[in-house]
C-alpha cells in the first residue's frame, strides 16, 4: 500500500501523482514532495547505512544539512551519489539506490563493524595499519576505502551540459526565508536590483514548514504571494533551486542553479549553472539548522529533528510516525507536539531537558506522557525505532522521536572571509561576528533573531541599511516590514545525556551517544581525542573526522564543541569554531567545470590554411591553442618519418610552403619605436634602415633569453615584430608594460596584429621563382632584394602584401604576408603557381628538422635558464647601449665560461637514434647529477644528413668540438657515444639563404 | 569601380563563411562587411585627434558615429577603433587620406584579425549572462557602449547596439570555438523555457490537499 503515512494538509499537488523508485520498489509520491519525504510517505524508514558502522541509518532533517539519507540517483553515466534525499525533488520517474552498503539495505554484511566498533574507535586506523610501511598504500588504504565510504561515480563521462555565467546586483539576498523575503519586498520596492537566491524549490523557508501568520495570513500562502509580487518586479531576480555557495573577495559570491534536477535529464539543456554573482551588498538570511541532543542509541532510523517533523506534517503532508515522542530542550519541541497532534498523529511523550512548565496550550496532547527534567537516555529498534527508554527505566512506544537541541544560525557564509563567529549565550549557539565579507549583513535566524516577527523586521531592516549607502535608491518606497507575532523561543542549553545519571549506568557504558552522523563519530570519539592530546578544535576535527565529508557538520559541529568543552574542562566560546571554508553544499566538479571540457576545454585556434591542409592530408598538431599541420602524407607513405623526410628533401632542393601565421606579429609605430625597440632588444635596432630586417633577442630583466625574432623597418616610424608562437602574447604583454609603465614618455604604440595577416615561409633554392610568379611589380632579385629585405607591396594583381627575405630554414627563403581573409586562396594559388617548380607543403615537424639542421633556437632551447652567450649570440647583447637585461646579463654567473653552451651533436655510430633529454657524461663516470654535464635540447632525423642529429647544451661547449661524449637516457635506458660538432650541420656559411 | 572592391585575383573567406543562425529568440550572424581601423595616439594627444576627427572622440567605454571613419569605439585613452562598412582589406590607408592632418596619429587595419558576430534577439541578454563576465543592464552599459573583455579564454570587445542587440568583435582564428560556445548556450537557453515555466511558486491555498 503506498503512502500510508499520508495525513491531510500540505502543500504538495495531490494530482500529479509520480511514480519513483527505491533500491528497485516501485512507490508513488506527489509533485510537491521531496524523495524523503516521499520515502516516509511510504513507510520506508531505513534509508542508509552509515559511513563506518553500516549502522541503519533513516531520515535525520528536511534540508540541506541531512547527513544520513544520501542516495544515489539515475542510472548508467548519469549514477549521481551522495545526493541528499531532503533535497531531491521528486519526478517522474526517479530512480534512487541506497549506498554504502554491501548485500541489501536491511542485511548490509559490512554491519559486522559495527560489532567490532570497541576496535574502531577515532585515529583507529593512524594506530592500527603502521607496519608494514609499504602496506598502507597497496593493502590498507584501497581496503579501508572500499569497506568505508559513500556512493559510487558511474566511472563513465557525465553526459550532460553545465554553464557557467555572471550577474550582478546592489543586494544579493541569501535565503528566501522569512527575513530573506521581508528584505527581498523592501529592496525591491525601492527599486534596487535584488537577487533573491533560495536553495529549496519553494521560497518561504519555514514559513512553509510552520502554522505560522504574517501580516494576518496563512505563512506558506504570504509567502508565496509575496514571491509571485517579487517576481513581476522587473527589478527582483528570483532564483530558486539556487545554492549560494560561497562568498569571496570584492562581493563576488559563488551560486550553483540547479536547472533540470527536478525533472531528470532534459536534453539540450545545462543540468546546472555556476553562477558568479556580484553584489554591492549582501544580506544573508541563510536560517538556522536544528540540532540534535546526544544520548545513547540516538542514531536510530525514526530519530529525527523535530522541525523537520513539523515540515513533513505540515508542507509534506506526511506523518514520520504514527506514534510520535519529544525530546526537547526548547520551546520547539511542544509546537511540535501540537502541530503532530493538530495532524491527528499520536503523540506517546513530550521530555523536556528543562525543569520547567510546558509552554503554552497542552490540551491537544492529552494521553500523552509528560516529563520535565527529563532524559532519553537509550533507545530500540534495529531497522526502526520502536521505542525509547526514559532516565527512570520506563519505556514508552515510539517509532518516531522528535529532538529539538536548539538551532544553530547558518554563520557559514559570513565567515568565508575567515570571520569568527561569536558566541550567544542566551541562544547557546554562534551568529555571525567578527569582520564580515564586504558589503555583508546578516538578518533573521541567521543572525540569532529565531522568532517570526523579530525575523521579518530584522530582514526589512537589513534590506534598508544596506542600500542606504547607494546612490540613486530611495527608500521611501520600501514600506513597513510585514508583521507576525514573535512565537515563544525559549531555550535551555542541553547538549547530552549525561554518563552519570543513575540512568544512564543502567543502559550500559558501553553504548555510543552520537554526535555527528554523517561520519561514525561518538561522544566516547572526542574525549578519547582529548584524552590523546588532540583537544584544539581543529585537530579534533582532524583526528575524529567530526565535521568532515558533505554534510561538513551542520547538525554536529556545535554539539560537537559542547562535547569537547566538557571534556576538555573549557568553554564553547573558549574553544571556538573550526575555520569555515566554501562551499556550502557540495558543488559537482562538472559545474565548476562548465562547458570548459573535451575539445572545448581550451578555444581552438586555426590558421588561415586550415581548409586547404584539412583537404590535403594534413595531420595536425596543438601548439598552443593553435592547430597547425605537422605534416601532409602522400598515398604510399607508410610513416611519419617518410613524409618529413619527403617535405624536407623536396624543400631543400625545390621549393616548400609553410603556414607560419601563428608566429606572433606586433605592429609598432610612433616616432619613438626605433628608441623602444633599442631598450627592449639587446641588439640595436635604431640603425635600420626601412626595407631592411633583423634578427633581435629580448633578454628578460634578470638578463636570460627570453624570446627572439625579427623586426622588419617596414616604413617610417613603424616596424613589424615577429615572435615565437608560443610567446607571442608573453612578449607582447611585457612591452605593453613596458611601454606604459616603464617609458609613458616614449611616443609608440603596439598593436597585436598576428591574425591579421596570414604568412607564409617559402623556402628552397626555387623559392625565388614561386614568389617572383605571385608579387605583382617587386624586383626579388638578389640584388634588388638581398637576404633581411623587406617590402610592402601588392600580389595577384593588386593585393596588398607584404614580403620579408627571412629563412628559418637556412635555405634561400621568403615569408609572404596577405591580409588573412585572403590565405586559403594564397595557399591555393602558391601551389598551383608553384607546381612546375616541385612545390611542397610543409608542417611543424619539417620546419623542426631544417631549423636543427641549421642550429637555429626555439623554445627547447630558449627555456628561460639560457642566455645569449649560452646560445652562442653573446655578441648580440650590446655594451653601446642599455637595454632590458643588459646589465643583469653581465653578471659573473651569467658569463661563467664553464656554462653549458649550445653545440650540435652527431651519433658515433651513424644508424643510433638520439633522444632530446639525454644528458651528458664523460666517457667512464657514473651516470649521477653529478657528472652531468649538460643536455640534449633537440634531435632530429637529419635527410640532409642521413642520420640523426641533436642540438644540446654542454658545458664549454664551443671548445670542445670534435670531443667524444656519452648521452644518457636513463629514463629509457638508452645511451650512445656522441661527437660535439658546431649546431650548424646544413649550409654553415649561409651561403644558401643569401644566394 | 567603387573604393572598396578588390581587383585582385584572390578570393576571400570569413572564418564562418557568413553562417547566421536565428533559433525565433536569439539571432547571431557574422558581419562581414565591416572594416576595423585602429587608431593609436598620445593620450595627451586627445583633443588634437578629436579635432582630426571633426569634433568627436568617444571616451573610453562608448561609442559614436562619426562622419569621417563610421562608428569610433573608446577602447583606450590612447587608441580608439574604427568600424566602417567595408570589404577594403586596407582601411587604414582610405581612413588616412580622408584626415585632415595624421601627424601623430598610426592607423592600423584590424579587419582580418577580427571575426564580428552580431547577436539579437529577446534572450540574447540572458545567452550573454553565460558568456560575458560583464555587468550588461542598461543602467550600467546602455546602448553604444563597449568594452574590452574575456569570453571562453579569449579577449573579446563588445558593443551594444540596441537593447537586445550587441556585435562581439573575436579573434578571428578561435571564431568556431567561440561561436560553438555561443550556440551551446543559446540552445540551453531555449530548452530551459519550458522546465523554467514550471518553476513557479505553488499558492498552498490552491493545492488540493
Amino acid at each position: 500500500m503506498s503512502n500510508v503515512n499520508r495525513v491531510a494538509g500540505g502543500q504538495i499537488e495531490r494530482s500529479r501523482k509520480l511514480s519513483f523508485s527505491f533500491d528497485g520498489k516501485r512507490l508513488t509520491g506527489y509533485s510537491g514532495d521531496t524523495l524523503a519525504s516521499a520515502l516516509l510517505a511510504n513507510g520506508e524508514v531505513l534509508v542508509g547505512r552509515s559511513f563506518k558502522y553500516h549502522r541503519p541509518r533513516g531520515i535525520v532533517s528536511a534540508g540541506v544539512e541531512e547527513p544520513n539519507a544520501l542516495v544515489e540517483i539515475g542510472t548508467g553515466p548519469r549514477r549521481d551519489p551522495n545526493v541528499r534525499a531532503t533535497v531531491q525533488e521528486l519526478h517522474e520517474g526517479l530512480v534512487a539506490t541506497s549506498q554504502n552498503r554491501r548485500g541489501s539495505l536491511r542485511h548490509d554484511l559490512m554491519a559486522i563493524n559495527d560489532l567490532a566498533s570497541p576496535l574502531l574507535a577515532a585515529g583507529f586506523y593512524y594506530k592500527t595499519f603502521m607496519w608494514p610501511k609499504a602496506f598502507w598504500e597497496k593493502v590498507y588504504e584501497p581496503a579501508i576505502r572500499h569497506s568505508a565510504g559513500l556512493g559510487r561515480l558511474s566511472m563513465e563521462p557525465d553526459p550532460d551540459s553545465y554553464d557557467k555565467g555572471f550577474l550582478f546586483a546592489d543586494l544579493l539576498i541569501i535565503g528566501a526565508g522569512p527575513a530573506g523575503l521581508a528584505a527581498a519586498l523592501a529592496a525591491g520596492r525601492t527599486g534596487a536590483r535584488v537577487i533573491l537566491c533560495e536553495e529549496d524549490f519553494k521560497t518561504g523557508g519555514r514559513l512553509n514548514a510552520e502554522r505560522y501568520s504574517v501580516d494576518d495570513a496563512d505563512a506558506a500562502h504570504w509567502a508565496a504571494t509575496t514571491t509571485e509580487s517579487l517576481r513581476n518586479m522587473s527589478n527582483v531576480r528570483v532564483m530558486t533551486r539556487t545554492s549560494v555557495y560561497g562568498a569571496y573577495d570584492h562581493g563576488v559570491y559563488g551560486a550553483l542553479e540547479r536547472v533540470t534536477d527536478h525533472v531528470g535529464a532534459v536534453t539540450g539543456c545545462a543540468r546546472q549553472v555556476l553562477w558568479r554573482i556580484r553584489a554591492t551588498r549582501c544580506v544573508l538570511s541563510a536560517g538556522a539548522t536544528e540540532r540534535p541532543i546526544a544520548f545513547t542509541n540516538n542514531d536510530r532510523p525514526g530519530i529525527m529533528l523535530a522541525g523537520a517533523v513539523r515540515t513533513y506534517v505540515n508542507r509534506f503532508g506526511v506523518a514520520p510516525g504514527k506514534r510520535v515522542a519529544v525530546f526537547t530542550n526548547n520551546d520547539d519541541g511542544w509546537r511540535t507536539a501540537r502541530d503532530l497532534a493538530a495532524a491527528s498523529i499520536e503523540i506517546t511523550a513530550v521530555i523536556d531537558a528543562r525543569d520547567v512548565p510546558p509552554p503554552g496550550d497542552i490540551s491537544a496532547l492529552q494521553g500523552a506522557r509528560l516529563v520535565r527534567a527529563g532524559a532519553v537516555v537509550d533507545t530500540h529498534g534495529r531497522h526502526a525505532l520502536k521505542n525509547i527508554q526514559l532516565a527512570n527505566g520506563d519505556t514508552i512506544p515510539a517509532d518516531c522521536l522528535a529532538v529539538s537541541g536548539g538551532w544553530n544560525p547558518n554563520v557559514h557564509l559570513s565567515c568565508h572571509q575567515r570571520g569568527r563567529p561569536t558566541w550567544r549565550e542566551d541562544i547557546a549557539s554562534f551568529v555571525p561576528g567578527g569582520v564580515l565579507p564586504t558589503g555583508m549583513s546578516v538578518a533573521g535566524a541567521a543572525n540569532g533573531e529565531l522568532t517570526l516577527g523579530t525575523a521579518l523586521r530584522n530582514g526589512h531592516n537589513a534590506a534598508l541599511a544596506a542600500l542606504e549607502t547607494l546612490p540613486s535608491i530611495s527608500l521611501d518606497a520600501a514600506g513597513a516590514p510585514p508583521s507576525a507575532e514573535d512565537e515563544s523561543g525559549f531555550v535551555e542549553a542541553y547538549w547530552r545525556v549525561p554518563e552519570k545519571s543513575s540512568a544512564f549506568r543502567l543502559s550500559g557504558a558501553w553504548k555510543r551517544q552520537w554526535v555527528d552522523y554523517q561520519n561514525d563519530v561518538t561522544v566516547k570519539d572526542i574525549k578519547l581525542s582529548v584524552q590523546e592530546g588532540f583537544s584544539a578544535v581543529e585537530h579534533v576535527k582532524r583526528y575524529t573526522t567530526l565535521g568532515m565529508a558533505t554534510d561538513q557538520g551542520k547538525t554536529s559541529n556545535v554539539l560537537g564543541l559542547a562535547v569537547l568543552a566538557d571534556a576538555s574542562g573549557r568553554s564553547i566560546p573558549e574553544i571556538g569554531t573550526t575555520i569555515f571554508r566554501p562551499p556550502w553544499t557540495p558543488v559537482p566538479i562538472a559545474a565548476l567545470a562548465g562547458a570548459s571540457r573535451g575539445a572545448h576545454f581550451r578555444p581552438t585556434r586555426l590558421t588561415p590554411s586550415h581548409t586547404w591542409a584539412t583537404e590535403n592530408g594534413a595531420t595536425f598538431v596543438e601548439v598552443g591553442n593553435w592547430l597547425r599541420a605537422q605534416w601532409f602524407s602522400q598515398p604510399g607513405e607508410t610513416t611519419w618519418r617518410q613524409t618529413v623526410d619527403r617535405e624536407v628533401t623536396q624543400t631543400r632542393t625545390a621549393v616548400g610552403v609553410c603556414d607560419v601565421t601563428t608566429l606572433g606579429k606586433i605592429d609598432i609605430q610612433g616616432t619613438d619605436s626605433g628608441v623602444f625597440l633599442d631598450r627592449v632588444y639587446a641588439n640595436t635596432f635604431s640603425t635600420l634602415a626601412v626595407g631592411k630586417v633583423r634578427y633581435g633577442i629580448m633578454l628578460r630583466e634578470d638578463g636570460f633569453a627570453m624570446d627572439d625574432g625579427t623586426t622588419a623597418h617596414i616604413a617610417q616610424d613603424h616596424y613589424i615584430m615577429t615572435t615565437t608562437t608560443a610567446n607571442a602574447v608573453p612578449v607582447f604583454r611585457h612591452l605593453e608594460f613596458c611601454r606604459q609603465c616603464l617609458w609613458p614618455e616614449l611616443d609608440v604604440h603596439l598593436v597585436s596584429t598576428t591574425e591579421a595577416w596570414a604568412q607564409y615561409a617559402i623556402a628552397g633554392p626555387r623559392s625565388r621563382e614561386l614568389v617572383a610568379r605571385i608579387v605583382d611589380d617587386l624586383d626579388v632579385s638578389n640584388e634588388a632584394f638581398p637576404f633581411m629585405g623587406c617590402a610592402e607591396t601588392t600580389v595577384c594583381c593588386g593585393l596588398t602584401a607584404r614580403l620579408f627575405r627571412i629563412s628559418f630554414s637556412g635555405e634561400l627563403a621568403y615569408e609572404l604576408a596577405v591580409p588573412t581573409r585572403y590565405g586559403d586562396s594564397l595557399m591555393r594559388r602558391l601551389m598551383s603557381e608553384g607546381k612546375s617548380l616541385g612545390v611542397v607543403p610543409y608542417g611543424t615537424e619539417a620546419l623542426g628538422v631544417m631549423r636543427i639542421e641549421k642550429g637555429h633556437c626555439t623554445g627547447n632551447e630558449l627555456t628561460g635558464q639560457t642566455t645569449a652567450a649560452d646560445i652562442g649570440l653573446g655578441r648580440m647583447v650590446s655594451q653601446k647601449k642599455d637595454s632590458i637585461g643588459n646589465a643583469l646579463s653581465q653578471r659573473p654567473g651569467l658569463k661563467d665560461p664553464d656554462r653549458p653552451q649550445l653545440v650540435g651533436f652527431k651519433p658515433v655510430d651513424r644508424n643510433a637514434q638520439l633522444r632530446a633529454g639525454a644528458h651528458f657524461i664523460e666517457k667512464g663516470a657514473a651516470v649521477v647529477t653529478a657528472n652531468d654535464q649538460g643536455w640534449m635540447s633537440s634531435v632530429a632525423y637529419s635527410p640532409s644528413l642521413g642520420h640523426s642529429i641533436g642540438l644540446g647544451f654542454i658545458r664549454r661547449g664551443q671548445e670542445r668540438i670534435g670531443e667524444r661524449v656519452r648521452a644518457c637516457d636513463p629514463l629509457r635506458g638508452e645511451e650512445h657515444d656522441v661527437e660535439i660538432c658546431s649546431a650548424h650541420f646544413v649550409d654553415p656559411d649561409g651561403e644558401r639563404l643569401r644566394a | 569601380m567603387p573604393e572598396h572592391m578588390p581587383n585582385h585575383a584572390l578570393q576571400p573567406t570569413t572564418a564562418l563563411g557568413g553562417r547566421t543562425l536565428n533559433t525565433g529568440s536569439v539571432s547571431i550572424y557574422e558581419v562581414t562587411e565591416r572594416a576595423l581601423v585602429s587608431l593609436a595616439f598620445k593620450a595627451s594627444d586627445r583633443e588634437h585627434v578629436s579635432a582630426v576627427l571633426g569634433g568627436s572622440l568617444p571616451a573610453v567605454g562608448s561609442s559614436l558615429a562619426s562622419h569621417l571613419a563610421g562608428r569610433l569605439l573608446g577602447l583606450q585613452i590612447d587608441q580608439t577603433w574604427c568600424l566602417i562598412e567595408s570589404t577594403d582589406s586596407a582601411m587604414d590607408k582610405v581612413i588616412a587620406r580622408k584626415l585632415s592632418d595624421t601627424r601623430g596619429i598610426y592607423l592600423t587595419d584590424q579587419s582580418d584579425a577580427w571575426t564580428i558576430l552580431a547577436l539579437s534577439g529577446d534572450t540574447c541578454r540572458q545567452v550573454l549572462e553565460r558568456l560575458c563576465p560583464l555587468d550588461l543592464d542598461e543602467s550600467v552599459f546602455p546602448i553604444d557602449a563597449v568594452a574590452r573583455t574575456v569570453i571562453e579564454h579569449t579577449g573579446v570587445i563588445i558593443l551594444r547596439t540596441g537593447r537586445d542587440s550587441f556585435e562581439l568583435i573575436t579573434p578571428r582564428s578561435s571564431t568556431a570555438s567561440f561561436m560553438h560556445a555561443i550556440e551551446t548556450v543559446v540552445e540551453h537557453v531555449r530548452n530551459e523555457i519550458p522546465v523554467r515555466s514550471q518553476d513557479r511558486q505553488q499558492d498552498p491555498t490552491t493545492s488540493n490537499a
